[in-house]
Parts: structure tokens; C-alpha cells; sequence
């Protein structure tokens, strides 16, 4: 067996003893400064974070900025990680903040989003918005939720995100966190029909 | 849990589905990397840091207590007395630093000696601490 071919079968073995491990264990392994135990950690969670950051941000290059930066925020502050929780939902709770502090900074710098989809969507004389456009609007209006409405219903929608698990996230007792669903579809809804109603006008204006 | 999701009209219908049915992509592959990278770049930083608290304490506590040692030795062993009555010819000795202290350095050689001596131990512990400084602002 050549050198390389001994270095690769004893990287794979290590690989496979990482992957066999809980993330528990692998946080512990972080906490005491091993770089591969938390290299394994992110690729474990690389794709639900990423769509929790597409979920506020909506663009794909922003959502994987806001990944980079909630995997290193979780790396900062993982001394700090008691294992309260499950490492998934404190990587939500980690991920939610980043990217709502990112975006309540751009609405404070008034910065516009003007995406070549919403261009098309408004200023289009030819068809009315088409139904997937809509929905993608629709879930842009998501954004414009208060904090922890967003948070709420970008968790709730995602795959395999129980109430429990949510609740947890938002420290939050389960009936709570009810109320504040109703109050988030309630809240959604008021907006979703005040951008639909106002696309409609610019479409007939433009007609 | 139903009476709070279940869908009220059309519009409640369509909000359901849109956020319902919003696929579940693939993270990049140049995130899993990217993070490896920053990650070493933290943790190379968060090396050089320790390395420089320590060797900073370590200069302080040097510093410090060669500084408490010398004033422990001349008070319990009474240098002054020791060298001015206890030692041939040593109060001949303390009274020539003491009258090229009192005087203009002009007078005396032995005067700028003893200054000299003094600037060039905090020029060193200037310039140690120096390049610790410049070794962590610039570690990166």
C-alpha cells in the first residue's frame, strides 16, 4: 500500500468515527478545540441553516453569507453551549438572530431591495404576476413580520421543525408560542393583502 | 392546534401553500469550505492571542518581581548600611554616585553610566513589549 493510499484509508476511518459520533459528543470535541469535530458539525447542518438564512434573507448569495457567518458565530460562542438544548435547535436560535440583526441593520440603513424578480414583477405590462411569483412574494412578505413572528413562521414552515422544537428555540411555553402563530398568520395575511392589492393598482396603472 | 392553522379563505389557502410548499435547497458547496477557512483563520488568531496574554504575564510578572526582589534585598539585607560601613572602601564608592547624582552630570563620567544603564533596561522592556504588540496586531 502506497503512502497516499494509507493516509487516504486513515482519513476515511477517522471520517466514518466522526460521522458515527452524536452531535453531542462532537460538541464537546469543539468545545475542547478539535476543528475536525466542528468541521463535521457544519457539514451535518450546513443545508438547514442555509435555508433558514435563505428564509429571511431571500437571495441566495446573502443567505450563504448569513450561513458563514452564523456557522462562526456558533463556533465563537460554543464554550458557551451547556447542552441544554439540542445542538440543531441552538443553531436555529443562532442562525434566526444573525440574519434578523443583519436585516433590521439594512432596514435601519434604509437600504431597498430591488431584485430582478421584483423588477419584472412590478413594472411588467405584458402578464399579471404569475402564481409562482405571487408565492414567492408572498413569502418575501415573511420578512416584513416583527422579530419573532418571522422567526415563528420561517421555523414552522421548514422541514421537520416540530411546535415543541420552535418553542424551545424561542424559550417560549408551547401555548405561547400558540398565540403568537395566530397573531404571525394574522399579521402575514394584513400584509400579503396589502401587497397584492397594491401589485393589482401598479398592473392596471401600467395597463 | 387546528383552530390556529386551519385555512380560513382563499387567501389563507394561498398563503399556506406558498410557504408550505417552498423547496428545501442545497446549501453551496463552497459554504462547508468557507467556514473550514475562517474557522482556522478564528482559531489561529484565538492561538496567537493566548500566546501573547501569556508572554505579556510572563513579561509583567519578570518585570515585577525583579523589581520586588530588589527592593526585598535592600531592605532586609540594609545594602546602604552594608556597602557604606560593612564593605572596604564602600563608602567612598555610594558617596561618589551620590555626589554625581546631586551634581550636574557634567562633572562626573560615572553619572551618565549609571543613567544610561537605567534607559537602556527600559528601552529593552520597551522594545520586548513592542514586538509582542506588533506580533499581535499583525499576526494575521
Amino acid at each position: 500500500m502506497t503512502r497516499e493510499a494509507a493516509v487516504k484509508t486513515c482519513a476515511q476511518v477517522l471520517d466514518n468515527r466522526a460521522e458515527a459520533l452524536g452531535d453531542l459528543e462532537l460538541v464537546r470535541r469543539s468545545q475542547s478545540g478539535s476543528r475536525e469535530a466542528f468541521s463535521e458539525l457544519v457539514r451535518r447542518h450546513q443545508h438547514l441553516v442555509y435555508n433558514v438564512a435563505y428564509r429571511y434573507m431571500r437571495d441566495a448569495t446573502l443567505a450563504e453569507d448569513m450561513a458563514q457567518e452564523s456557522f462562526v458565530k456558533a463556533y465563537r460562542l460554543l464554550k458557551g453551549f451547556r447542552g441544554d438544548c439540542s445542538f440543531t435547535t441552538w443553531m436555529y436560535r443562532v442562525t434566526s438572530t444573525t440574519c434578523l440583526t443583519e436585516l433590521n441593520k439594512r432596514k435601519k440603513r434604509g437600504e431597498v431591495e430591488l431584485t430582478a424578480d421584483n423588477g419584472s414583477l412590478m413594472c411588467s405590462t405584458e402578464h399579471k404576476p404569475a402564481e409562482k411569483d405571487m408565492k414567492e412574494q408572498i413569502r418575501r412578505c415573511v420578512t416584513r413580520l416583527s422579530d419573532r413572528y418571522a422567526t415563528i413562521v420561517t421555523l414552522y414552515y421548514l422541514k421537520g421543525i416540530s411546535y415543541d422544537e420552535i418553542a424551545e428555540v424561542m424559550s417560549v411555553p408551547l401555548g405561547t408560542l400558540k398565540t403568537w402563530m395566530f397573531r404571525a398568520r394574522k399579521q402575514l395575511r394584513t400584509i400579503v393583502e396589502k401587497e397584492l392589492t397594491d401589485n393589482d393598482a401598479v398592473f392596471r396603472t401600467h395597463r | 392546534m387546528t383552530q390556529y392553522s386551519e385555512p380560513i379563505d382563499d387567501l389563507d389557502a394561498l398563503i399556506e401553500a406558498a410557504l408550505a410548499e417552498e423547496p428545501f435547497l442545497k446549501a453551496p458547496l463552497s459554504l462547508h469550505r468557507s467556514v473550514d477557512a475562517r474557522v482556522r483563520v478564528i482559531s489561529l488568531r484565538e492561538h496567537e492571542q493566548r500566546r501573547f496574554s501569556v508572554s505579556m504575564l510572563t513579561l509583567v510578572l519578570l518585570f515585577s518581581g525583579s523589581i520586588l526582589l530588589t527592593g526585598l534585598m535592600l531592605w532586609f539585607t540594609n545594602l546602604s548600611l552594608l556597602m557604606s560601613d560593612g564593605v572596604s572602601g564602600g563608602k567612598g564608592w555610594i558617596d561618589y554616585y551620590t555626589t554625581s547624582w546631586a551634581m550636574s552630570f557634567s562633572s562626573y563620567q560615572g553619572g551618565y553610566s549609571l543613567v544610561a544603564s537605567f534607559v537602556l533596561v527600559l528601552i529593552t522592556f520597551f522594545l520586548v513589549g513592542a514586538t509582542q504588540i506588533h506580533k499581535f496586531l499583525y499576526s494575521e
